[in-house]
């Protein structure tokens, strides 16, 4: 259930869910250690439980500057089994029960803007019993759109992770620094 | 020590949406109706939902029923070519990736914390999953090019009758069909690339229409990158083309065709303590998490390179024709993928092939009003999923659906539905089941059969020209799998 509300320049959506799922299959996919080979491990849960809440605010100023933020909380319970033991994982474990994405534009001149999207990822579980800690990146972009002779042209600059976070979103798969990239496009 | 539990009960899935903090929208409905009140007393004029919209980013809307996400608008800090390009920016989605320069095949994608074995991922409105046997393989989002796309909707939740197997939400990517016009002049579009770690795209669009008759989209793209981790390369060529035909009547007939090739390396140990440890790349250690549908972590250097080629298509033909007082339409689809795989298990090099293929039948007839209260839609649905050079028929569903969105005043709006299924699989017996004495690999051919009724109702409430409640219950079911 949920609302969406308008308070001119500030609007916001909140909502709350709550799963209850009878025979959660729950998938191993750990490989056994050394061989390589599959434990292809598939059994059923009794029950799993999800629950959380969502939360979006979105603020407006002037025709030149945008932002918003969402806000994630979700968490879960789990039956016991009886085959859960050693490598085994549950995939609503691996998501951060906080998360928080963040996103600015502003219009600095006709057809140009700057573009800000940052991150909070909070700790999450890794398959193999390994806890992933919190991180926060930040993105920064600039965008300009351009006409000449009739044409339509576009130019994207950008750098993700300008800040130089260590992290990972999945665990054992480093994240570089900055990236930068440049992007051209015409259209006509 | 590995404890190889084998247990593939393969019962009902079963879902249950429970409205719990009701108490929580129990005080919203009575504070917002008391400000409705007010409302009509000021002669304010209401609109049925969806009035009240939320606009968080440029291209994007919010409404009570989905998010929607108007590409040709929407902006981000970085370069927009895949699916998860999007979703990584979208509130209350999460987007697992390994590395930020190409949406790989093992990224994640989650919704109320529910993975892509739980969410239904639609084009055109037609489910893509495969079947998640192959090695857990049900979506690979490094297919899901953004060339053809118009706008992505995303149905948070698990309360719409009219997507299949749809529990923790709905991803269906619109696509671009072409114009109806007389003017012969296309549109095109070009754009390049270029970044770190040699990180490449070109791509190609051209847009339009003829006649009145002919509408169409074309576009290609390719892509590219050494990777960031050791041996994790990439390289995606892209093909979509998409017609619509005009025809009397109002009648269309609209053909669509996406076509990916995704070569893709498998990042390969680099540990320090072994002698091809290459320090130019990050360590990568075989207790690295395992990512879905691609082969264990321990992928060695220096000898053959690990990787695959795989190439998917998905297909589509659409009729539709004005039909009394709705809109009668019969949606064909196909969507399959073929790998050939290059990887150690173990100490040994080894190639494999794997296919798999989902295709299927839609007839619905839609829009159907009656009394100006009743918005009907009636549908019926078959599937097919497997393997076509194993078992091309794992699963077959038959399913039946029925909606009514009904008007109750100028604000409320209440959708019960409900949506049928019979589910026919091929699975196979646990280890006890085949009365083994301890774990083993399963035995195959078992057969069972799922049937049965799976009622939804939504109530949306619109308070007034700013504020717009909802609520859902549901009962859900999907295909087993991983």
């Amino acid at each position: 259930m949920g609302v969406i509300k308008d308070y001119g320049p500030l609007s916001a959506r909140a909502a709350v869910f709550y799963y209850d799922i009878k025979d959660f299959i729950n998938d191993n996919g750990i490989t056994a250690p050394g061989s390589g080979l599959g434990s292809n491990c598939l059994y059923n849960t009794d029950n799993v439980r999800l629950y959380g809440g969502e939360l979006e605010l979105s603020l407006k100023l002037g025709d030149r500057f945008r932002a918003t933020a969402a806000y994630l909380y979700q968490e879960n319970s789990v039956s016991d089994t009886a085959y859960d033991t050693d490598f085994t994982y549950y995939l609503p474990d691996l998501l951060p029960r906080h998360k928080i994405k963040l996103l600015g534009q502003y219009q600095v001149w006709d057809n140009g803007w700057l573009i800000a999207s940052a991150r909070y990822v909070g700790k999450r579980e890794a398959q193999k019993g390994e806890t992933l800690g919190d991180y926060a990146t930040l993105d920064v972009g600039f965008e300009q759109d351009m006409t000449i002779g009739g044409l339509l042209y576009n130019l994207k600059l950008s750098c993700n992770n300008i800040t130089g976070t260590d992290y990972q979103e999945q665990a054992g798969y480093s994240m570089p620094d900055q990236v930068y990239a440049i992007e051209m496009g015409l259209k006509f | 020590m590995l404890h190889v539990f084998v247990l593939r009960v393969f019962s009902r899935w079963r879902l249950k949406i429970i409205s719990t903090l009701s108490g929580v929208l129990l005080v919203f409905l009575w504070g917002n109706m008391l400000s409705a009140e007010t409302g009509k007393e000021t002669g304010q004029v209401y609109q049925l939902s969806p009035v009240t919209v939320m606009a968080p980013q440029q291209g994007v809307e919010i409404n009570v029923d989905k998010t929607i996400i108007n590409m040709d608008d929407f902006r981000k800090a970085g370069t927009v070519r895949n699916l998860t390009d999007v979703l990584k920016e979208i509130g209350a989605v999460d987007v697992q990736r390994i590395n930020p320069l190409i949406s790989s095949p093992g990224d994640e994608v989650s919704i109320r914390g529910l993975n892509e074995g739980r969410l239904v991922i639609e084009i055109d409105g037609r489910r893509i999953n495969h079947t998640g046997h192959n090695g857990r393989y049900i979506v690979d989002w490094s297919t899901l090019n953004m060339d053809d796309i118009e706008r992505i909707e995303i149905i948070r939740g698990g309360h719409s009758v009219l997507h299949p197997f749809a529990i923790g939400g709905v991803i269906n990517l619109i696509t671009k069909k072409g114009k109806k016009t007389e003017d012969p002049k296309p549109d095109f579009s070009i754009s390049g690339g270029y970044g770190s770690f040699e990180t490449s795209h070109l791509r190609a669009s051209v847009d339009g229409g003829a006649g009145n008759f002919l509408g169409y989209h074309l576009s290609a793209s390719s892509q590219e990158t050494d990777g960031y981790l050791r041996n994790n390369f990439q390289e995606n060529k892209n093909i979509n083309g998409h017609f619509t035909f005009f025809l009397p009547s109002d009648a269309t007939l609209k053909l669509g065709a996406k076509f990916s090739d995704v070569t893709y390396g498998f990042p390969v140990v680099n540990d320090p303590s072994r002698g091809d440890y290459d320090p130019d790349y990050p360590e990568f250690l075989g207790t690295a998490d395992q990512l879905r549908h691609l082969p264990s972590t321990l992928q060695f250097p220096g000898g053959p390179t690990p990787y695959w080629d795989k190439e998917t298509h998905y297909l589509d033909a659409v009729f539709e024709i004005p039909l009394g007082p709705g809109i009668f339409s019969v949606h064909g689809f196909q969507t399959e993928g073929k790998r050939d795989t290059y990887f150690y298990r173990g100490t040994n090099f080894i190639e494999s092939f794997i296919d798999d293929r989902s295709r299927g039948v839609i007839a619905e007839y839609r829009d159907v009003t009656l009394f100006d209260r009743h918005t009907l839609t009636f549908g019926a649905e078959y599937q097919e999923l497997g393997s076509p050079s194993g078992n091309p028929t794992i699963y077959i569903v038959k399913s039946l659906y029925f909606q009514d969105v009904i008007k109750l005043g100028d604000r409320w709006k209440i959708t019960p539905g409900v949506r049928y299924y019979s589910l026919d699989k091929d699975t196979y017996f646990a280890w006890f089941e085949a009365g083994g004495t301890s774990p083993a690999f399963p035995t195959t051919g078992k057969k069972e059969t799922d049937e049965d009724w799976f009622p939804s109702l939504k109530v949306d409430f619109q308070a007034n020209d700013t504020t717009a409640l909802y609520a859902a219950v549901s009962r859900s079911y999907r295909l087993p799998c991983p």
